[in-house]
């Protein structure tokens, strides 16, 4: 319980620090959902579940809730989606990173500039991100011939709305098939 | 109830067993050969997967899920995402165990409860034994070097 109450002060303090305009227009994540986000990057069994199959369930919830309100354009919403996506694929959550693969390409369709506007304030992500909109082709028996289409299409807007390297990151892992 | 699945991989698929009551299954499993599930044996449990909608009875997909911290790629890294599913080859796969779906659900109807840690998942990867190990070849360097070994009788 100590730790957990350390690490949501730990949370309260990195939000408080956030200083630029987008940042402070956007609201704070839950904090019972950053704690767990915090706990699964820390390699540890989520404190609010009591069972590992709750643990699991309730990762896959956290996953719902969030996609949900990207779709629904909450404001905060996509980018703690597309960070646990990052979470995710580093710690090779199979069953999640498969969901990510399904859903990220269709959420970039509905709104592009949404998901390169996160990447454009955390770079750091495009990797993971790029990964997922790469992935979904040829997976699941998707069709990897609309891989090269989509890259044609979204080169440029990618180049504009990203820095260098992560626009580079991102431009490599989208043309590499899975 | 308790109930046991059997993986036997070999190179690029494998086979999973499973019977129990009138069911009896032997078919064809694929995985992500990037991301391998250490061979051992797991508690499974009979569930459907949080965000996948494409279950056969029109629910949740069924899977069977393995467990918290599951050791992968023999490395000593662990994961807690890895489920046997539908799936059609390894492109269904970031490291589960798939197989045709109206098998796994043929599977997951059998097992009951759900939910619960009632299934042994045996996993093994199949050796090829060919009788013992070949000596070591002492007079390599001398054929190559000379031609044809006289023989010695």
């Amino acid at each position: 319980m100590t730790a957990q109450r350390v690490i949501s002060g730990a949370v309260a303090l990195c939000l408080s620090l956030s200083s630029t305009s987008a940042q402070e227009q956007t609201p704070p994540p839950d904090a019972a959902d950053a704690v767990e986000m915090i706990e699964l990057m820390l390699g540890r069994s989520p404190s609010r579940h009591e069972t590992p199959l709750a643990a699991m369930q309730g990762l896959g919830a956290l996953y719902a809730r969030l996609l949900a309100g990207a779709r629904a354009q909450t404001p905060g919403d996509l980018g703690l989606w597309i960070l646990l996506g990052d979470v995710a694929l580093r710690s090779a959550d199979a069953g999640l990173t498969q969901s990510f693969t399904a859903d990220l390409l269709p959420l970039y369709r509905q709104d592009p500039d949404a998901v390169l506007g996160v990447l454009s304030e955390a770079p750091w992500l495009a990797g993971s991100a790029c990964h997922y909109l790469s992935a979904h082709f040829g997976s699941e028996d998707r069709p990897d011939e609309n891989r090269a289409p989509f890259l044609e299409a979204e080169r440029a807007r990618i180049r504009d709305a990203l820095p260098g390297p992560a626009a580079e990151t991102c431009l490599t892992a989208l043309s590499e098939p899975r | 109830m308790s109930y046991t699945i059997n993986v036997v991989r070999k190179n690029g698929s494998g086979t999973l067993t499973f019977k129990s009551g009138s069911v009896n299954i032997s078919e064809t499993c694929w995985w992500d050969e990037e991301v391998v599930i250490d061979a051992g044996t797991y508690t499974g449990y009979a569930t459907r997967m949080a965000n996948k909608t494409d279950g056969t009875d029109g629910g949740n997909r069924e899977a069977i899920w393995l467990g918290l911290n599951v050791p992968y790629n023999g490395d000593g890294s662990t994961a807690n995402g890895f489920f046997i599913h539908k799936g059609t080859n390894a492109g269904w796969s970031d490291g589960c165990i798939v197989m045709p779906g109206a098998k796994v659900y043929q599977m997951w109807s059998e097992i009951t409860p759900k939910e619960t840690g009632n299934i042994s998942v045996i996993i093994t990867d199949e050796t090829v034994k060919r009788g013992r190990p070949q000596d070591w070849d002492c007079t390599r360097y001398m054929h190559s070097s000379w031609g044809t070994m006289p023989l010695f009788e």
